[in-house]
């Protein structure tokens, strides 16, 4: 038995990787979807994870996100505490513990709330890179999954200063979710806040402006005020008045004035 | 004395089985091939991620752990009543209850040695790794972690009396995994219950073995403050004084059992 068991060390791979191999071969030959809702890569993990490449990219996403608060799943943010050295013992989580059905004597719930880690923190700026493992892997688990390429952009861009790698990722994301206007607006926000790159900046935004037009994106009024902002403000930032009125004009005929986008758009003089 | 020297002999036989079945290679060749590929990973080549690692390594340990002590116990009686090597024993001078304490101390030793040599391995990948290390909560979480092994294996032990070991082993398992994950939140789901399960649960919560006390993987992994020594050592004699208890029960069910 044991014996056998040695076998299957290196045999395991070799399967997978053929049944990949096969599986990706076949479907591209008979020109079907394996899985139409995640869509057909060829990959195993597309037919064999189908939609539950959603779940299982969300639940990376939460892995970094406790990862981001010391491990600690339970947490709101409110009064959170920067440093990871920092571990302040406060009466934070004790929500659980206020509802007990044993108020006086419970000495397992004092066992549990010592032991346990209950204090509610935010990782330190210089430990980002621990998040990166489970962005990552939220990302390749789900490419439909925005969230995780808007979170892990942020990550990058922001905590991380790694900006160019934030763009890339972007465009992989954009490449996968052809009419997701998010991903363009948070592309361009990059490349003005953090690359100062307003040419390709523009193009972002227009890309986003033209996207949320089309039927095939989810309407979203936010998203195309926001990008309708953003190519005001570059107009305007390039002394390009009559554009910058247009896209105004736009603003003000088709999108609801109490939009905060549509009203700083307006502002803009 | 001559007790000592029979519950020694015992002891060795069953770390000999341990070592002698190769089961540690599999296990530590299943741990390389997991941990090593994913060590090389720089994502989005970003290097310097360490928590992840650490993590995973952790959750083999504490599944590799859990499934080797727990098969060991759940088989001993079982094993030694269908080979019948159950008889020799019993024709020894040493009453039932040393022959139990012998070869249920034999499993506990031989689980133990493999606990102690994971976190070694760990703790030495860390230094290696990094500068700091978190030495008192290590100690701490092997200390836990060996209270967890005690608590698990004694009621696999006393299961193994009455039940057959795969069905022991697989009980154990729901109650280990469900007090894992839900044995600190009982109160709370408490308080939503009729008044019936309400009095269940509290049964429940009072007398189950509540595992989640020696799971501090997340202070280990995310550098969290050591806990206070006193409540460490409170729960590791919660798991002896629950172990005792589960023992004292198996050695009265097999000195009434009719061999």
């Amino acid at each position: 038995m044991i014996k056998g068991f040695y076998l299957l060390i290196p045999l395991m791979p070799c399967l997978l990787f053929t049944t990949d191999w096969l599986i990706a071969r076949n479907s591209a030959q008979q020109g079907y979807s394996a899985h139409p809702q995640q869509g057909n890569s060829g990959n195993l993990l597309d037919i064999l994870a189908g939609d539950a490449r959603d779940l299982i990219s969300q639940a990376m996403i939460s892995k970094a996100e406790s990862y981001y608060h010391g491990g600690i799943t339970d947490h709101d943010d409110c009064q959170a505490i920067t440093g990871g050295d920092q571990h302040h013992e406060d009466d934070h989580g004790q929500h659980l513990h206020q509802k007990h059905f044993l108020s006086r004597f419970d000495p397992w719930g004092y066992l549990n709330k010592h032991i346990h880690a209950e204090a509610h923190i935010h990782l330190d700026r210089d430990k980002t890179e621990e998040l990166l493992p489970w962005y990552w892997a939220a990302c390749e688990a789900s490419p439909h999954n925005i969230l995780a390429f808007e979170a892990t952009s942020y990550a990058l861009s922001t905590m991380l200063e790694q900006p160019q790698e934030a763009v890339l990722l972007l465009e992989k994301g954009i490449k996968h979710n052809p009419y997701n206007v998010s991903l363009e607006i948070a592309r361009g926000e990059i490349l003005i806040k953090h690359l100062k790159n307003y040419k390709e900046a523009e193009s972002a935004f227009l890309a986003a402006y033209q996207k949320s037009l089309h039927e095939k994106a989810p309407a979203d009024d936010m998203l195309k005020a926001k990008a309708l902002f953003y190519l005001g403000y570059l107009a305007k930032r390039r002394n390009d008045l009559a554009t910058l009125h247009r896209w105004q004009t736009l603003g003000k005929e088709t999108m609801s004035p109490d939009l905060i986008s549509i009203r700083n758009l307006l502002a803009i003089e | 004395m001559n007790h000592v020297i029979q519950l020694k002999a015992l002891v060795r036989l069953s770390l000999l089985d341990l070592y002698r079945r190769k089961d540690l290679i599999v296990v530590a060749m299943l741990t390389l091939v997991v941990l090593v590929p994913m060590s090389f990973a720089t994502p989005f080549g970003v290097k310097g991620a360490s928590r992840y690692l650490n993590e995973i390594a952790l959750l083999l340990v504490w599944i590799f752990m859990l499934v080797i002590s727990m098969t060991r116990t759940a088989r001993i009686i079982p094993t030694e009543l269908e080979s019948r090597t159950i008889y020799p024993l019993l024709s020894k001078p040493a009453s039932r209850t040393l022959i139990l304490l012998g070869r249920y101390a034999g499993v506990l030793m031989a689980s133990l040695s493999v606990l102690l040599l994971f976190y070694t391995l760990y703790a030495t990948i860390n230094i290696l790794k990094s500068a700091v290390f978190p030495w008192e909560v290590w100690l701490q979480a092997l200390l836990l972690h060996a209270g967890f092994i005690l608590l698990a294996t004694s009621l696999a032990f006393l299961g193994s009396i009455f039940i057959h070991a795969d069905a022991n082993f697989s009980i154990i398992g729901i109650i280990v995994v469900s007090m894992l994950l839900y044995g600190q939140n009982i109160p709370v789901l408490i308080a939503d219950q009729t008044p019936a399960l309400r009095h269940l649960l509290k049964v429940i919560y009072w007398i189950a073995p509540h595992y989640e006390f020696f799971d501090v993987r997340t202070r280990l992994i995310h550098h969290w403050p050591a806990i206070p020594w006193l409540i460490c050592c409170a729960a590791f004699a919660y798991a002896v004084i629950y172990s005792m208890i589960c023992f004292g029960l198996a050695a009265w069910l097999f000195n009434r059992k009719k061999i």
